[in-house]
């Protein structure tokens, strides 16, 4: 009977069908696997994902040999960081039947943190690649692999797994495709060398106490922008994410992280934490750089120890200091200036005029206060000025300044809208309609607040650090008193009128104070301009400064144009205004591999290197990509910087740049060269040193300097003139 | 009063339909236990799924806090409700205090809670976990070894089984719930007091 239904034809059409279906796939497959046999497991599929083991070379070049386990995962589902939190365990792996290779380490890539059934986790969702270095004993022989992996996967259940993966490597090779994504996974890796610009302070318990704060100030050399802190310690305590304050020019934070007993697990006394060690990794945008330090005794830097009373009393005393301070001085007394000219006047006018003005400072406060609270809640990290984290405010605001300062000293009036002048401040001290007007009292107030932003005086700091670490409330409380303090001199003049119609009569005095207020409108620019330097690049800095000056220069120049000319003038203003808002943006774009680089990088071209060698020149090549942070920050702090910068410029030396922002067979093959998997790859080749001289990772620019004049076998930068 | 008589005629059969039809519903059926109808598997027991045909327990083995070894045999007699916990799986934490609340509600020569804990590490890890987690009805019982949970085929955490009288898997479930709610109170009663066969 089987035999038969067998011959039927239409069952024997099915069944060559289903034959050469198999065959075709098991051939499809079979050329699949040919084509990454050697540098990838086979994916495992478990239910919630599939894993797979992957190798950064095709067989074993070295020593050193780089592998991943690459999961990817199905939405929800979780698998755990080295520390997972209150439930959850880490991928383990057991190498047992694995030949010629040792030393293998998982690393851990910086994990999210996710609440399961209420509980804090630390893991990794959707994508990961934990990278796993290892040794090979004898790089000839290649590598067997025998990864037993266990790990935990968790969503609305938790899965536990154990798969075998296999892979075999043989001797020699080169970079395989899974280079750089391994690359990318590792540059996740928070480092424990004092790189990326990022170091920690210190590490220390709030009053000593075992259920208060962990406070830890972290220092980086580029201001901070999304800072986060994970902290590894006995496992009967549980760490909330920080509290997070960054000082004004955004290089120093404090982190408070809020310590419990864990929701389970301890019995008896927990260990105190004082003098314990802790593992701190502090985390900033793509960088994170992690450090286990013994806890000392400290006092919260957020004052809390200070009571509210004398809070409120520093804070009204900055807001007070504040009017002196170079940014707002020059605002509020052209408005002092503006009463002058009019010979005092009606002192009812007078009153009314300055207290708008302090009606303005104070709106201006509490929507100050406002935004914060708003930001705060969506989780931002916040600070004082932290609009000046972003570039086009700071060029507005280096704009606005610059306009003020040459209206100061009288190269115009400013003749904006009816409506503008209406809300700002009256600067010529011409006549305006009507100078007390409360319209523009109030405004002018609002726009001297909004200009004492990124000013810090005394006591300010202190207060404010104190207003964010706390409740809604507080911090309306303490920007009101920031308001009052700021406003009290014109409180007081509002009290007293005669204060102001009592000044001297206008005259050459009030020239003199003016270019006085100008030159130090000009100083905040200056500043202002520093900030942009550090945020986005020295060059964006030079280049929005030399458009100041130029439409200073025009302001300036104007008088002198014939009448047809001078309607020109307006228009170039605003064009230069363009060319600065334009030049931050440019230079973010391109990012430091773009056109407005500092040094004249060429393309990568290893085929030229010899060549020039020979020529006598000496290349330094730097492979970078976009995903790699420590190569930006290489560039910012040593490359662009100083003697380094100015050598790369100089005609003696050829740079190159390598982009491996995408996989790039050559550069791989250019790194496997000099046996590295990963980038930042920096050398330096020179008459003394045609195969070219490896840097460290991290560039030092005592290094950098060495290594040019061990390559080159001269005092290059004394050859190209010195400074 | 003929009136009032009326009444309580009236009464007196409005009851007697009322027990009727209670008996009816309720009462015991001679002929099979499908006739109780259909277990409630409903709201937090919704995804309790009943085994089509009641297979023998295991017969592996797990011990107590002091290392006796103890089986499913124990507890003959007993409808029993098996639970299989980890330190490591936040569901089955979420979930361990209503189940040690289900045991001190319906736990006792009828019915009982085995909490079944399979951390590698055993006792130095379960039995913190279980005080801090007031696991105070339930006994300590361990599975290091992952014998009796790999016995019934645990593979996705929690998992928790009801066995009958007779040792026979009636169901189980797999995900959290709380079990001392009424959901699951009515069918651990369903089955509670379900007719012996014997």
């Amino acid at each position: 009977m089987s035999a038969i239904s067998i011959l039927n034809p239409r069952r024997l059409a099915g069944l060559l069908a289903v034959l050469f279906a198999a065959a075709f796939l098991s051939t499809a497959a079979s050329a699949q696997q040919a084509a990454s046999a050697q540098a990838a497991s086979n994916w495992v599929d478990y239910g919630q994902g599939r894993v797979r083991l992957v190798s950064a070379t095709t067989g074993t070049t070295g020593d050193a040999l780089l592998l991943g386990l690459q999961y990817d995962m199905a939405p929800g589902w979780e698998i755990y960081w080295r520390t997972p939190g209150e439930a959850g365990f880490p991928t383990t792996i057991d190498w047992t039947g694995s030949r010629n290779i040792s030393d293998q380490v998982i690393q851990w890539p910086v994990p999210g943190r996710f609440k399961i059934f209420g509980l804090d986790t630390f893991g990794y969702k959707n994508k990961v690649v934990l990278p796993i270095p290892a040794r090979v004993a004898r790089p000839a022989e290649g590598a067997q692999i025998r990864a037993q992996i266990n790990f935990l996967t968790c969503q609305e259940t938790c899965v536990p797994h154990d798969i075998s993966l296999e892979m075999n490597l043989p001797g020699g090779g080169g970079h395989s495709e899974y280079a750089s994504l391994i690359d990318r996974y590792e540059a996740l890796v928070p480092t424990r060398e004092a790189g990326f610009g990022l170091s920690i302070e210190r590490s220390e318990l709030v009053d000593g106490s075992d259920s208060g704060l962990l406070q830890v100030v972290a220092l980086s050399r580029i201001p901070f922008t999304n800072l986060d802190l994970f902290v590894e310690g006995p496992e009967e305590y549980q760490f909330a994410p920080p509290d997070v304050r960054i000082s004004a020019d955004g290089l120093r934070a404090v982190l408070q992280v809020p310590i419990a007993l864990s929701s389970f697990g301890a019995i008896g006394t927990p260990p105190t934490l004082l003098g314990n060690e802790l593992t701190l990794t502090v985390v900033d945008g793509g960088r994170a750089f992690e450090q286990t330090l013994r806890t000392s005794l400290g006092q919260s830097e957020a004052t809390s120890f200070l009571p509210f009373f004398t809070i409120i009393l520093l804070a009204f005393l900055g807001g007070l200091i504040l009017n002196v301070m170079p940014c707002v001085l020059p605002v509020l007394s052209i408005k002092l200036l503006g009463v002058v000219s009019h010979g005092g006047g009606d002192a009812g006018a007078v009153r009314r005029s300055f207290l708008a003005t302090s009606a303005g400072i104070l709106f201006a406060f509490l929507a100050l206060g406002t935004f914060l609270v708003i930001l705060r809640s969506a989780g931002a990290s916040v600070g004082w000025g932290i609009q000046f984290q972003q570039p086009l405010f700071v060029v507005t605001m280096i704009l606005v300044i610059t306009l003020f300062a040459a209206n100061m000293w009288g190269m115009f009036e400013i003749a904006l809208p009816q409506w503008v002048s209406n809300l700002t401040v009256r600067g010529d001290g011409g006549a305006p309609r009507n100078p007390h007007s409360v319209g523009s009292s109030f405004g002018s107030g609002v726009f001297a607040t909004i200009l004492a932003t990124p000013c810090s005086a005394p006591f300010l700091g202190t207060a404010i650090g104190f207003a964010l670490s706390r409740g809604t409330v507080d911090i309306y409380v303490i920007f009101a008193a920031l308001g009052v303090g700021m406003s009290f001199p014109f409180l007081i003049v509002s009290a007293l009128p005669k204060l102001a119609t009592k000044l001297p009569k206008p005259g050459r005095w009030m020239d003199t104070v003016k270019k006085v207020m100008g030159v130090l409108l000009a100083l905040t620019a200056v500043w202002l301009l520093s900030v942009l330097a550090v945020q986005v690049s020295f060059l964006s800095a030079y280049v929005v400064a030399g458009l100041m000056t130029a439409t200073v220069v025009v302001l300036w120049g104007r008088r002198y144009l014939s009448q047809a000319l001078r309607h020109v003038a307006p228009a170039s203003i605003v064009a230069l205004a363009g060319l600065a808002y334009l030049t931050p943006q440019f230079a973010d774009a391109r990012g430091e591999s773009g056109g407005m680089e500092v040094i004249a990088w060429q393309p990568f071209d290893e085929a030229a290197i010899p060549l020039l060698v020979a020529e006598g020149k000496t290349v330094f090549v730097n492979v970078t990509a976009e995903w790699c942070i420590t190569c930006q920050v290489n560039k910012r702090l040593v490359l662009n910087r100083g003697e380094v910068a100015l050598l790369l410029n100089s005609g003696n030396v050829v740079a190159m740049e390598a982009d491996w922002t995408k996989p790039d067979e050559t550069i791989a093959a250019y790194l496997a060269s000099f046996r590295r998997f990963g980038i930042p790859f920096n050398a330096i080749y020179g008459p003394v040193a045609p195969n070219g001289l490896m840097l460290p990772e991290l560039l030092k620019t005592n290094v950098v300097m060495e290594t040019f004049t061990r390559a080159s076998g001269q005092d290059l930068l004394a050859a190209a003139g010195g400074y | 009063m003929n009136k009032k008589t009326g009444g309580i005629v009236a009464g007196a059969a409005a009851v007697v339909a009322v027990v009727a039809v209670v008996f009816v519903v309720l009462g015991p059926d001679d002929d099979s236990v499908a006739g109780r109808g259909d277990p409630p598997t409903v709201g937090q027991m919704q995804n309790f799924l009943i085994a089509g045909t009641r297979l023998p327990g295991p017969t592996q083995t797990w011990s107590d806090g002091d290392g006796k070894t103890i089986t499913l045999a124990d507890f003959r007699g007993k409808v029993v409700l098996v639970n299989f916990w980890a330190s490591w799986c936040a569901p089955c934490l979420r979930e361990l205090p209503s189940i040690n609340t289900l045991q001190e509600d319906l736990g006792g020569d009828q019915f009982e809670v085995v909490a079944i804990n399979i951390d590698q590490q055993g006792k130095r890890v379960a039995e913190p976990f279980a005080q801090r987690l007031k696991l105070d009805a339930l006994e300590l019982y361990l599975d290091p070894r992952g014998r009796i949970s790999r016995g019934v085929g645990v593979q996705v955490m929690p998992t928790t089984i009801l066995y009958d009288r007779d040792g026979l898997e009636i169901g189980r479930m797999e995900g959290p719930a709380e079990w001392d709610q009424v959901d699951s109170k009515n069918l651990m009663r369903f089955y509670i007091d379900e007719p012996s066969p014997s």
